[in-house]
């Protein structure tokens, strides 16, 4: 047994530690010029540059934006779902709401386009009905500024999981109970929504929410074709700059991970701080 | 009355959650859409069947595909299962459970472009097996994250009944341990299945455009402003989950304590 336990654990090293450090060590390496083919040696000119950059600190609040507005979107359309109507899934009519959870983002995103830019489906229908008169008329939605194309396909994504997630703790927390009890001593329903139902779910849910809210930070694929060239998303941005010819932007490339990485660790150390506090949910 | 209201209702909600599946069939059956037309003029199975011939390489791309996620979620769930005791039951398991969420820090296409050097040095770029190992670096952290917390006390003197009845470690573990599992391994298995299903990202870096896998092929229609064969190529990506979610949608989603 204590055989296989010290192979577990060289395995964790090997397939987990190993390949994180390797990867951010050479990140480090390359943004301070120690590796890579046009670096001469330590030089802090890239992290200079990175930091005083406008397209970073652009592409850094616009991916916070993203993740902030989608998730409150995301996060009070399944609460008014839950306090509306269903506290369950069951019947035929469930079957439905998983449906979006097999969809892989890059065809969420194909579907936004498709449904929603300019010739979309949606620009067709108005133009039929004679709201919008041809192309020209129907706004910029996808590839727009304000990310609404990003927005939606995001939260497209993230509402069943976040109907099911609330379902699952409006019964582990006994909600139902809760109600009637409150109901007893006087309580209204819409006192019983905002000073236990809201504020319950939110907290026993903190955990799984803000791991959502990392899984968006670090999209790909739904930026990659629903957004704009500036400012881009952070993900996007890092692999433009590390995969374009010109050799001089590599370093800002992996600056701007590292920076990412910094941000996110941040994050997960909140939700681990959750997670370890007694009574927490599962993640 | 409140009845008909209600049915309706669930009927508009039911068609909101399908219309993504539907618009993509739809379009996948399509050859023509210009522009002012709501609906395409015509619906043919063209599409498929010219992707379904050898020379797009569809099939191929299909292949790749289950091959990969299949052999990534069988690798990720046998290892994390067994590697999710020894950090269980160790005495820093905290540590080490806040360890495997490193891979998380990085967002995956982050994560596979800082690791590209080390696969283009060992000769791991542009291969399958390459893919395989990136997509494991997120697969494996995330099995043992779902199987860290699954061991507990009784499952723990599941095992020793079977070391107190005679039987030696592995013969606890296989014969034991995992017929009881049997479910979380499953949902562990489908969860890794579908992250590796719908990967990009790591794919399109690490195998340098040679490993078509399914999604790449959405990706280069798109490219080529083809949308009614990357829709279908939509529709191939979507149907295992949608027949997996018809057998059971316990396994897609973890509803399971």
């Amino acid at each position: 047994m204590r055989r296989t336990n010290s192979l577990s654990t060289f395995l964790f090293f090997l397939l987990i530690i190993l390949p994180f450090s390797a990867g951010l060590i050479y990140a480090l390496l390359y943004s301070f010029g120690l590796i890579g083919i046009l670096n001469h040696g330590f030089t802090v000119v890239n992290w200079k540059a990175v930091l005083s950059s406008g397209e970073t600190v652009r592409s850094f609040l616009f991916t916070l934006y993203i993740g902030i507005v989608s998730l409150v979107i995301a996060a009070s359309l399944a609460m008014l779902y839950i306090i509306m109507g269903k506290k369950k899934q069951s019947g035929g009519a469930s079957y439905f709401i998983y449906l979006p959870l097999t969809v892989p983002a890059l065809v969420a995103a194909f579907f936004t386009f498709q449904f929603l830019s300019k010739s979309g489906f949606v620009s067709r229908v108005l133009n039929s009905i004679h709201h919008t008169n041809g192309i020209e008329g129907f706004p910029d939605w996808v590839n727009d500024s304000f990310g609404i194309g990003i927005i939606v396909t995001h939260v497209m994504l993230a509402l069943p999981f976040f109907i099911i997630l609330f379902q699952n703790y409006y019964h582990s927390e006994k909600m139902e109970t809760l109600r009637e009890l409150s109901a007893t001593l006087g309580s209204s329903t819409s006192q019983f929504n905002r000073k236990i139902l809201i504020p319950v779910l939110l907290k026993k849910t903190a955990a799984p929410l803000v791991l959502y809210f990392i899984f968006i930070l670090g999209s790909y694929e739904i930026p990659l074709l629903l957004g704009q060239q500036d400012p881009q998303m952070v993900a996007v941005l890092v692999n433009r700059k590390l995969s374009r010819f010109d050799l001089s932007e590599i370093p800002q490339g992996y600056i701007i991970a590292i920076l990412y990485t910094l941000v996110v660790s941040l994050l997960l150390f909140f939700i681990i701080k959750l997670k370890n506090r007694p009574h927490a949910p599962p993640v | 009355m409140h009845h008909r209201f209600s049915i309706s209702l669930r009927t508009i909600w039911a068609l909101t959650f399908s219309m993504p599946v539907l618009f993509l069939l739809m379009l996948s059956l399509a050859q023509q859409w210009r522009f002012p037309d709501v609906f395409p003029e015509t619906f043919t199975l063209i599409n498929w069947k010219n992707l379904m011939q050898n020379e797009n390489n569809l099939l191929q791309s299909l292949g790749v595909s289950v091959i990969i996620s299949t052999v990534v979620a069988a690798l990720a769930t046998s290892l994390g299962f067994w590697m999710s005791r020894a950090i269980a039951f160790h005495p820093r398991k905290n540590l080490l459970t806040s360890f495997t969420y490193l891979p998380f820090v990085f967002s995956p296409v982050i994560f596979a472009s800082v690791l590209n050097f080390y696969f283009i040095l060992f000769n791991l770029s542009g291969i399958i097996f390459g893919v395989m190992l990136a997509q494991l670096f997120i697969t494996l952290p995330y099995a043992l994250l779902l199987f860290v917390d699954y061991w507990d006390l009784k499952l723990k003197s599941l095992e020793d009944l079977a070391f107190t009845l005679g039987g030696n470690s592995s013969q606890a573990f296989l014969k034991v341990i995992v017929p009881v599992s049997k479910n979380m391994l499953l949902l562990c298995f489908f969860q890794t299945f579908l992250t590796s299903w719908f990967d990009y990202g790591l794919t399109s870096v690490i195998g340098v455009g040679k490993i078509q896998t399914l999604t790449v092929k959405v990706f280069q229609y798109i490219g080529e402003a083809n949308p009614f064969y990357a829709a279908v190529s939509s529709c191939l990506l979507i149907i295992p989950p949608m027949i997996l979610l018809f057998i059971n949608k316990k396994y897609l989603f973890n509803t399971m304590k």
